[in-house]
């Protein structure tokens, strides 16, 4: 934030600037669409757990929904945790390095998590065309609809893999990492 | 490919890159060297999130995550207090009881502290606790979480060994008990030595009657999900989502704490979480496919087998591989690595899979304060403001404790089979 | 390589079978044959995405899953169709088998042929289904299949899908009260420990469809087709021959375990269920008429 506002004159600003609006967009975008996954899984399993005691009958469907929700409530976390930056990693390098070598690091980082999710990305084809052939039982959507997910997940983690790299070679700040882990 | 594929993870891995890029570039690299499609790394992305038992963990985060933002977790303090406060050294007392109680509302180690952490050691500090002892407290109780039900670690062994996880949560509680009674015995003995003052709550039972009996169906919330589990009321993942509805009456209703912006505060931190755990499950699953078109977990059960012969070398030769890794690598990855080839190893010597899932995940729950990555230490130590080593000379007696633990449970089936 | 994937454990006689594809396979074409069985690449469903996509080349799979690429192949599973297993295998090896291999290969997928599944039956936690009426509101979970879907529904049951890994924990935690199988799958999970009411209801044929990827097919040289061709007809006779057998000795195994077995009224079935051919036969009107004739029921 203070680096933006110290370049803000500079063309590396509105770099600094753009990377970080649409970050906060895809932020934003996982948030909306995590929670709603979310929210509705859980309703609709609360719903059929209160029936089955009840009426004696639960609603088929609702064995079959997470098939389409937990991919996308999972791709959701992914984008928001890539949005903020607390991927688990190990992050001891980085903290006994000075600040140039630091800031060559990162980069290579970011490089590495661009590569990776580009070869998800370009590989990804063969599977995304079975999977239009392919219908979930009792909901009748085609399985791409899930699949799906993953290439937003994935696109969206190199967008702002791209988008942290030339922040940082647009001058942005390369304090240690945070450590993040989540057992 | 399987040795380009270990060499690639783990520069990646030293070099800092996310543990999850670091899986997926070592298997990219190891297919395209293969002359593999890379294709099956999509499919195996995707392959984990179509299991309707993984539902559970968004839903015992979110659980967790309702329950302890409002006025229960300063509640679970104040009965901690009440019971042990009395004692030398009451604080780090508390601490240790507060995980074993928070253990009960959350799946997690680092969830657990990061919440007692941040309300309790910087009363030890200002009570004269020296902050590597507060810290060394806290990083090493924290763990308690991870065995007493519910359980993320323990979730993510009984999917990847095909193991029940109504029985892994049950065979929990025991070795969770021992290693929360193992580190407050450490405890009591530090704080005598050390003369640690007591802190009594002020104004005793009287004043907290009212908080007690308001705690009570927080704290009956492990009760609620084992016995729903173990009278078969429910599948674990239904129960996960009867728990988050059992968080909201209880703050709703009981505690009147809920907003809306609290709830979808709670729905984003549970999103983040799993999709931090979640990309690191799926990424291992392509590791997973990369072993088993090798035949690496059948070949290398069968060498150890072959190679060390007595159950008994085994079993401390696993230990030992695991705490080892465990010192390196987070608890789920760890798990979601080791599973499978040690499932196969103990299948090939009689062990139950059931107390192998203990032992392992007790095991890697000490690398969570173990250095050079331990998450539960870095939190402390950052909390308490004091340096690593410092924390780490603390904890000596409580790995102790723990290794104890470890090896009754390793070696005597009966603390987890029952 | 070839990878050869199936979701079967050692002891079914899928596995067996998938053992001998991968030693006939390897001596006809000189190429190296990767068994991997126990679900190990996917379950049935991802297998299938796999093998279209190339990251595998055959899988022995579901008929469930495939009759969600394929829908046709799910109507050879229509409610009592086969009177036994041989008449079902003549139907199969003839021109519906071709149609369905067409149909397949429209989705990227080459039918290679088909090995058995066995006719599958209802067990119960408490009692015994022999009539209809005993259906009704049962909580019984099925594959994830549209026609055992429909067969159930038509009966007034509760049917929802669940993947197969989670059915023990689902049914020892009342959330079925009931399950549908062949007895090999029944006996090789344990099923009948659980829900030891066993009703011969005989309600639908399920076969093994063993398919391979078109893309690594259309690759393969003629003589290498042939081979794949006379590997799956091999291996998969004696797969037929070992269900059949096992369907006959695994009963009085599995009655000396605490199974309880009951005969159903198959002619009150074959009424209840009627419906689910009328509903099949508006989408697929040709179809059903060739089925019926070829199982002999017109
Ligand atoms: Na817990
Ligand atoms: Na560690």
């Amino acid at each position: 934030m203070s680096a933006a506002a110290r370049t803000g004159q500079r063309p590396s600003g509105l770099v600094l600037a753009i990377s970080q609006v649409v970050i906060l967009a895809l932020d934003w975008s996982g948030r909306v669409i995590a929670v709603a996954s979310l929210g509705f899984m859980f309703a609709l399993l609360l719903v059929n757990v209160v029936l089955r005691y009840t009426l004696g009958e639960g609603i088929a469907w609702a064995y079959e929904i997470h098939a389409l929700l937990l991919p996308w409530l999972v791709a959701g976390g992914v984008v928001i945790a890539a949005a903020r930056g607390v991927n688990i990693a190990i992050t001891l390098l980085p903290d006994v390095l000075g600040l140039g070598a630091r800031r060559v690091l990162i980069l290579a980082v970011h490089t590495a998590v661009l590569v990776t999710c580009l070869s998800v990305l370009a590989s990804s084809q063969p599977i995304l065309k079975a999977s239009t052939f392919q219908t979930l039982a009792t909901l009748g959507i085609k399985q791409v609809w899930g699949y799906s997910s993953l290439i937003y997940a994935f696109a969206g983690m190199a967008v702002i893999a791209a988008l942290e790299l030339l922040s940082v070679l647009a001058g942005k700040s390369v304090d240690p990492a945070d450590i993040s882990s989540f057992s | 490919m399987t040795a380009p594929l270990i060499w690639i993870f783990f520069a990646l891995l030293a070099l800092s890159v996310p543990v999850a890029h670091a899986m997926l570039g070592g298997v990219a690299a190891a297919l395209w060297l293969d002359g593999k499609p890379l294709a099956v790394m999509v499919q195996r992305l995707y392959s984990p999130t179509q299991s309707f038992p993984m539902l559970a963990i968004p839903f015992f985060i979110l659980a967790g995550n309702l329950m302890m933002s409002g006025k229960f977790g300063v509640f679970l303090v104040n009965i901690a207090q009440l019971l042990v406060g009395n004692l030398k050294g009451g604080m780090g007392q508390v601490s240790i009881i507060g995980s074993v109680m928070f253990g009960g509302v959350s799946g997690s180690a680092v969830a657990d502290a990061s919440a007692l952490g941040n309300a309790l050691i910087p009363v030890q500090k200002a009570q004269g606790y020296p902050g590597g002892f507060a810290a060394a407290i806290n990083s090493a109780s924290s763990t308690v979480s991870v065995l007493i039900p519910p359980s993320i670690p323990l979730i993510l062994y009984g999917l990847v060994s095909s193991t029940s996880i109504i029985d892994l949560f049950i065979a929990g509680i025991l070795p969770g008990i021992m290693l929360g009674v193992g580190m407050f015995a450490m405890v009591w003995i530090v704080a005598n030595r050390r003369d640690l003052p007591r802190s009594p709550l002020a104004g005793g039972f009287t004043a907290f009657r009212g908080q007690l009996l308001m705690a009570t169906p927080a704290l009956l919330m492990p009760i609620f999900v084992i016995g729903t589990l173990r009278f078969g009321i429910a599948t674990p993942t239904e129960v996960s989502v009867l728990a988050v509805a059992y968080a909201l009456l209880v703050s709703g209703l009981l505690y009147r704490d809920l907003t809306w912006g609290g709830i979808w505060q709670a729905c984003v931190d549970a999103a983040v979480m799993t999709g931090a755990v979640m990309i690191i499950i799926m990424a291992s699953s392509t590791i997973q496919w990369v072993l088993t078109a090798e035949r690496v977990p059948q070949e290398l059960a069968a060498w150890v087998a072959e190679t060390i012969r007595q159950p008994w070398l085994i079993i401390l030769a696993l230990n030992l591989v695991m705490l080892v890794v465990g010192a390196f690598l987070d608890l789920p990855a760890a798990v979601l690595l080791l599973g499978p080839i040690f499932v196969t190893i103990a299948q090939a010597i009689g062990m139950d899979p059931v107390q192998l899932g203990l032992v392992m995940v007790l095991n890697l729950s000490i690398g969570l304060y173990t250095p050079p990555v331990g998450t539960t230490l870095f939190i402390s130590a950052a909390i308490a403001q004091v340096g690593i080593g410092a924390v780490i000379r603390a904890l000596l007696p409580f790995y102790a404790v723990a290794v104890v633990v470890l090896l009754l449970v390793s070696f005597i089936p009966a603390l987890t089979i029952h | 390589e070839v990878i050869f994937a199936h979701g079967s454990n050692p002891g079914n006689p899928r596995y067996t079978a998938a053992e001998k594809w991968a030693e006939l396979y390897a001596a006809c074409s000189g190429e190296e044959v990767n068994h991997a069985p126990a679900a190990t690449m996917g379950d049935d469903a991802e297998m299938l995405t796999s093998a279209a996509a190339g990251v595998i080349q055959v899988t022995a799979n579901s008929q469930g899953a495939m009759s969600q690429v394929v829908p046709e192949v799910g109507l050879l599973g229509l409610p009592f169709l086969f009177k036994d297993l041989p008449t079902a295998w003549e139907v199969l090896d003839g021109e519906v088998g071709e149609m369905i291999d067409t149909r397949a290969q429209n989705a990227g997928l080459k039918v290679l042929g088909f090995w058995d599944n066995g006719i599958r039956n209802i067990t119960h936690v408490s009692k015994h289904v022999a009539a209809p009426e005993d259906v009704k509101g049962m909580k019984i979970r099925t594959p994830p299949d549209p026609m055992t879907l429909a067969i159930f529904e038509a009966l007034g049951a509760n049917p929802a899908p669940l993947a197969w890994s989670e059915l023990p924990t689902a049914l020892q935690s009342g959330v079925f009260e009931g399950q549908e199988n062949p007895l090999t799958n029944i006996y090789s999970a344990k099923l009948h420990e659980i829900t030891p009411y066993v009703t011969m209801t005989g309600h639908k044929y399920e076969s093994t469809p063993v398919v391979a990827g078109l893309s690594w097919w259309s690759g393969l040289s003629e003589d290498a087709q042939k081979c794949a061709l006379d590997a799956t007809a091999e291996a998969g006779e004696m797969q037929r021959q070992m269900v059949l057998e096992s369907d006959e000795t695994l009963r009085p195994k599995m009655e000396e375990e605490g199974a309880k077995f009951a005969e159903a009224d198959t002619a009150a079935f074959q009424a209840a269920t009627a419906s689910v051919y009328d509903d099949y036969a508006e989408d697929y009107p040709d179809l059903v008429a060739a089925l019926k004739a070829a199982a002999g029921l017109e």
